[in-house]
């Protein structure tokens, strides 16, 4: 009798706690990581990297396309330069394929002479397949964007991010337009930051992530593989303002100045901060350095990469030129010689400041020229700014 | 007589004659020195003891009213032990509330930079709590816990280390643990709210400490103390601390094999690093380390320099004793140095703790990096970059 009691005390004890493991089991799966955004070890492969430079496009016919080659040719001086020759091979050959990363590489002579990161960006040839890690494909419902931030960043800028995000990038609508965001992101070289990206992500839904490393020279990549997102995914945004994490915005004015554009404007537009004939850094110290024998001559008016703002509508003839421009270390360089094919050239702006002028004057906040973007500002400046914004808005 | 008894003897005999020698020793020698050049004796006019005048600056007359509470003569003649004395001010001693005299008592503490007034509003504050904490982290008894100061928005400099030299490692019964320690970035300062973020990165890592108090260049040595006390609480059972910034490079290989060497007298009073003599306040406005001359006066003690030192967990257990006796000083490693000072431990210089860099030349050399156990500031990228090529087996140094 008294070991049958036992025997039910233990049989008792063992169904609790199985009964118990069972509960904490399932609660523990379910408030905690509820939350949390799943993280694939290998994530979905996406279509978007197969995409062909004239797919929608099959209409452009051959005339458009010998006027862009046109546009381009007034850009290339005749000369021994790596970038130039080949252009103008990729000019002159008479079915005018587009470039792919397939063509055919000549060697460059002097290319052990060129700083490391400049190397690699030679090597690589300008790939453009890369996968989409993290997309956003219902970044834009209902085409009714009137105005798409774009801004690349690095995965390590979570701090950057943040503050874009909750200050002048806050995806809201002003007055019925409505402002969507998203950041654009490669890997970074060398460290794994894919589960805080992940969670980031879950939490903000606003990351796109390729897999190219995330160096300075690949932001011309960045710009490229952006386009072929955006006319996917956001063909319907108005307005596109391409910018750095580290600028500041003032997001409610610039759309304000947008809907005053009236008639051609609004379909090609491109203004900024306007750069007129420079011509590429030689010193080999600098950042922007660019041999001789890799690129001569000057470049074409383009908008200081800092922060522009264009017309949606372009984004499919942008990225269909951008196959037949060959690719250039230089980001905004680069996007000014895809205007260029396209025989445009960027409006000014004196709202944007994207570069350093020592001496300028700060314009006092109430008056009506007030900067609209202005460069190198930290997370913490940012987040004030953003709030002595808002403040001058009731005040004035 | 037996033997024992005689050796008893002879032993007497010896210890007599021993302090027979000694008082003549003292004798002479008291005898030469109390005399002036006429051979009189000098006899001193005042007391043999000196009252200390308070001093003109605010931060030494503070920490001298501090050692009078700790000092056990000065309470016997108030009736009254240490401890008693320590209990019955204890509310003076650790308030938080905003301490409204020191605009009285600092001179031209209106002119202050606010950093200054921050400081000295909560100087006494000590008391935070952990919002992240690592209970566990040192169940496995480590030989050689890391510790390392961060700052929320820096997780690329987290994720360098714990990928290259802050590996956590267990082999052969010697276990490596890390933490970082990190404090809050408010956003009533503006700073972007990554607290999600920092969770996050704790849950999938456990490797975070966050206190709640105000993350800031004076607040280094709140991490300091709040850190000691995590470690004595905590991780009492670390055998050896490693504590640095987030922008070194180390080699912890090299370091575990210095450790491995060290005899046991050695290992218990360690503190090595990159030990600065002699230095004193910087005096210039405009630099990060300014302290005027109303706030501190005098040199400070030796101290390494915070880019990182290495000690036992026996110093550790002791400086978090100190902490309670010294007053917060806005510069963390001077500090540790006042610390050290009141446990009577010396910090003694290492070679290999490069806190100012080396040479343009060495840098480039990966050899220079195999006899450095650590080197002064180095991006995450060139960290992950030194250790993947030291980690190399090919590599002939």
């Amino acid at each position: 009798m008294v070991r049958c009691r036992k025997f039910f005390v233990s049989i008792t004890a063992i169904l609790t706690l199985v009964g118990l493991k069972i509960y904490f089991e399932i609660m523990y799966e379910l408030p905690i990581f509820s939350e949390l955004p799943p993280t694939p070890t290998e994530p979905p492969r996406n279509p978007l990297v197969i995409l062909e430079p004239f797919k929608g496009q099959e209409d452009v016919s051959m005339n458009t396309l010998h006027d862009m080659a046109n546009n381009l040719r007034r850009l290339l001086i005749s000369s021994n330069s790596y970038w130039n020759n080949k252009e103008q091979n990729l000019l002159d050959s008479k079915d005018m394929r587009a470039w792919t990363c397939k063509t055919s590489k000549e060697p460059l002579k002097d290319l052990k002479t060129y700083p490391e990161p400049l190397q690699l960006f030679l090597q690589h040839g300008g790939c453009r397949e890369y996968r989409l890690i993290i997309d956003q494909p219902d970044k834009c419902p209902y085409n009714r964007t009137f105005l798409l931030l774009a801004i690349k960043s690095s995965p390590q800028n979570f701090a950057q991010r943040q503050a874009v995000r909750s200050s002048w990038g806050t995806e809201r609508c002003y007055g019925g337009l409505y402002v969507r965001l998203v950041f654009l992101l490669g890997v970074a070289p060398g460290q794994d930051f894919s589960p805080l990206i992940w969670y980031e992500n879950g939490q903000s839904h606003d990351l796109l992530q390729w897999d190219f490393l995330d160096t300075f020279f690949n932001l011309t990549l960045k710009d490229q593989l952006f386009l072929g997102w955006a006319r996917l995914r956001c063909s319907g945004a108005k307005y596109i303002l391409k910018g750095d994490d580290d600028v500041f915005v003032r997001t409610p004015e610039i759309v304000q100045e947008l809907t005053l554009l009236g008639g051609h404007q609004t379909q090609s537009l491109y203004m900024g901060h306007v750069v007129s004939s420079a011509k590429p850094y030689r010193d080999p110290r600098s950042k922007y350095y660019i041999p001789y024998s890799y690129y001569a001559g000057s470049y074409p008016p383009y908008a200081g990469g800092g922060g522009y703002v264009f017309s949606g509508a372009l984004t499919p003839w942008l990225y269909l030129v951008s196959y037949f421009v060959i690719p250039f270390p230089i980001d905004d360089v680069y996007t000014g010689m895809c205007f260029m094919a396209l025989g445009m050239k960027p409006t000014g702006h004196p709202g944007f400041q994207t570069f350093e002028i020592p001496g300028r004057q700060k314009y006092p906040c109430c008056s009506k020229t007030h900067l609209l973007l202005e460069h190198k500002k930290s997370p913490q400046e940012m987040l004030q700014m953003w709030s002595k914004l808002r403040d001058h808005v009731q005040h004035c | 007589m037996s033997v024992g008894r005689r050796r008893l003897k002879l032993v007497g005999i010896l210890a007599m004659v021993n302090l027979f020698i000694y008082v003549i020793v003292e004798v002479s020698r008291s005898d030469s020195q109390d005399k002036n050049a006429d051979g009189q004796i000098v006899i001193p006019n005042g007391k043999f003891w000196k009252k200390r005048t308070a001093s003109n600056a605010y931060w030494n007359r503070e920490q001298q009213k501090l050692d009078r509470l700790y000092n056990p003569i000065l309470n016997l003649l108030n009736n009254a032990t240490v401890e008693e004395m320590v209990a019955s001010n204890a509310s003076l001693l650790n308030s938080c509330d905003m301490d409204t005299n020191v605009r009285a008592e600092l001179k031209d503490f209106d002119q202050l930079p606010d950093r200054f007034k921050d400081f000295f509003y909560y100087l006494r504050c000590k008391n935070y709590s952990l919002l992240l904490d690592q209970p566990n982290k040192c169940v496995d008894k480590p030989f050689l816990l890391l510790a390392i100061k961060s700052l929320i928005p820096q997780f690329d400099r987290r994720q360098a280390i714990r990928e290259s030299w802050g590996k956590e490692l267990k082999i052969n019964n010697m276990t490596v643990v890390r933490v970082f320690l990190l404090g809050e970035t408010p956003p009533e300062d503006n700073y972007p709210d990554l607290s999600g973020m920092v969770k996050f990165e704790s849950e999938i890592h456990k490797d975070i400490l966050l206190w709640n108090y105000k993350d800031s260049f004076f607040n280094l040595t709140l991490k300091e103390v709040l850190f000691l006390r995590w470690a004595s609480h905590s991780c009492s059972s670390a055998q050896f601390i490693f504590k640095g910034d987030d922008d070194v490079f180390v080699n912890t290989p090299l370091i575990l094999d210095y450790l491995k060497t060290l005899s046991p007298e050695k290992a218990k009073d360690l503190f090595i690093g990159d030990v600065i003599k002699d230095a004193g306040p910087h005096r210039e406005k405009t630099l990060k380390y300014y302290i005027p001359e109303s706030i501190y006066v005098g040199s400070y003690p030796p101290y390494a320099g915070g880019g990182g030192f290495l000690y036992s967990g026996s110093v550790a257990q002791r400086l978090y004793n100190a902490t309670s006796r010294v007053l917060i000083y806005p510069i963390d490693d001077v500090y540790t140095g006042m610390c050290l000072e009141k446990i009577g431990v010396s910090p003694e210089k290492h070679k290999g703790f490069k806190t100012f860099d080396i040479d343009e030349k060495q840098k480039k050399s990966i050899c220079s990096y195999t006899n450095i156990m650590l080197v002064h500031p180095r991006k995450p990228q060139e960290i992950i970059t030194i250790w993947s090529r030291l980690q190399d087996s090919q590599l002939n140094c």
